[in-house]
């Protein structure tokens, strides 16, 4: 039996032929394939890289729903330690593309996965300081604002 | 904007909920964009590590609640000595309506608990370490409660001569687990 099979297109119009259940993890997909049959559906902020990422992560997932119907924990467990290994391989810049990617397309499990991925990251920094330069956030506090904040907010050990 | 403090506040907010509080309060100091978003956190784990820290914790938690006004919490841990402010704590928790996993821990054994926790109807998970229950609210219903964990909880029976313990289990209709631990379900008849 042949399945169903829709177009996604990237910023960089490139398409993707994608099954369409594997396409379906997305709640936004899910909607507009309704909306729009045998279209093809154009992502204009999401690169060609970012959206093959996100396809892969629909695939394996996709794949194991199906496979195992109700899965056994095994099969859970490898499927939460292939998320571990898929986030571990992306660097920071990306992730963030697809953490964006996640959220734009409402995927809520690739969503849970790159935010405890982003959550893990600032855990591992030892200060503030740390974070800021992991993410390269700019400090626009004065060292007295800093201060000040410290000493409302920290939390007592 | 760098990437990060440029997602939108809900998926911060995401973010940090994966993060104790200890850890995301930290963030407060990032930049003027992140002073107040750990408060938003729909995961609170409010836990006193320290007895001499009493005042800086209640101004802490007091803080906290107080900044995220309504926003909705899934997760409320609470681990501290009794105070006047626990029950209201944990009052503002449950009437914020989402609270699915609640903990207390209250570190004596004869506390009062807000009636209101008996009658919450989101609740799915709900773990009391060191209470009394004396008798509960007529309207006691936990309807979505699954999983209910007990630890040095001691049950009493009520002026009617209904267990406590009897009482709160035919107010769980979808109860899935149930854990306890040195706990006292029937009172002793002298």
């Amino acid at each position: 039996m042949s399945k169903k099979m829709i177009v996604l297109k990237s910023s960089e119009g490139v398409s993707f032929v994608v099954e369409e259940a594997v396409a379906r993890q997305s709640k936004i997909i899910s909607f507009l394939v309704e909306e729009f049959p045998d279209r093809e559906l154009p992502l204009t902020n999401m690169t060609s890289e970012i959206l093959r990422k996100t396809i892969e992560y629909c695939k394996k997932h996709v794949v194991e729903d199906d496979g195992g119907g109700d899965s056994s924990s095994s099969s859970s467990g490898d499927l939460k330690e292939w998320d571990v290994k898929f986030v571990a391989e992306i660097d920071q810049p990306r992730l963030m593309d697809l953490l964006m990617a996640a959220n734009y397309l409402d995927i809520p499990s690739l969503l849970d996965v790159t935010c405890q991925k982003v959550a893990d990251t600032i855990a591992a920094c030892n200060d503030e300081k740390e974070i800021r330069a992991t993410f390269n956030i700019e400090n626009d506090f004065t060292e007295e604002e800093v201060e000040a904040i410290r000493m409302e907010n920290q939390y007592p050990i | 904007m760098d990437m990060i403090s440029s997602l939108p506040d809900d998926v911060i907010n995401h973010i940090l909920s994966f993060l104790p509080l200890k850890e995301s309060a930290q963030t407060s100091v990032l930049s003027k964009r992140w002073r107040i978003l750990f408060a938003f956190s729909s995961n609170l784990d409010l836990l006193e590590y320290k007895n001499d820290a009493r005042r800086r914790f209640t101004k802490f938690v007091d803080g906290v609640l107080a900044v995220s006004g309504n926003s909705p919490i899934k997760k409320f841990t609470l681990s501290c000595r009794h105070s006047s402010r626990t029950n209201r704590w944990t009052r503002n928790m449950l009437n914020r309506g989402s609270v699915l996993d609640l903990d207390l821990h209250l570190g004596i054994d004869d506390v009062h608990l807000p009636s209101e926790i008996f009658a919450c109807k989101t609740l799915v998970e709900l773990k009391l370490t060191g209470f009394c229950i004396k008798e509960l609210p007529d309207d006691a219903l936990l309807s979505a409660l699954k999983k209910l964990f007990l630890k040095s909880v001691q049950f009493d029976m009520s002026l009617c001569h209904v267990c406590a313990f009897e009482k709160l289990l035919s107010a769980c209709p979808v109860l899935e687990e149930l854990a306890y631990f040195a706990c006292q379900l029937h009172k002793i008849q002298k």
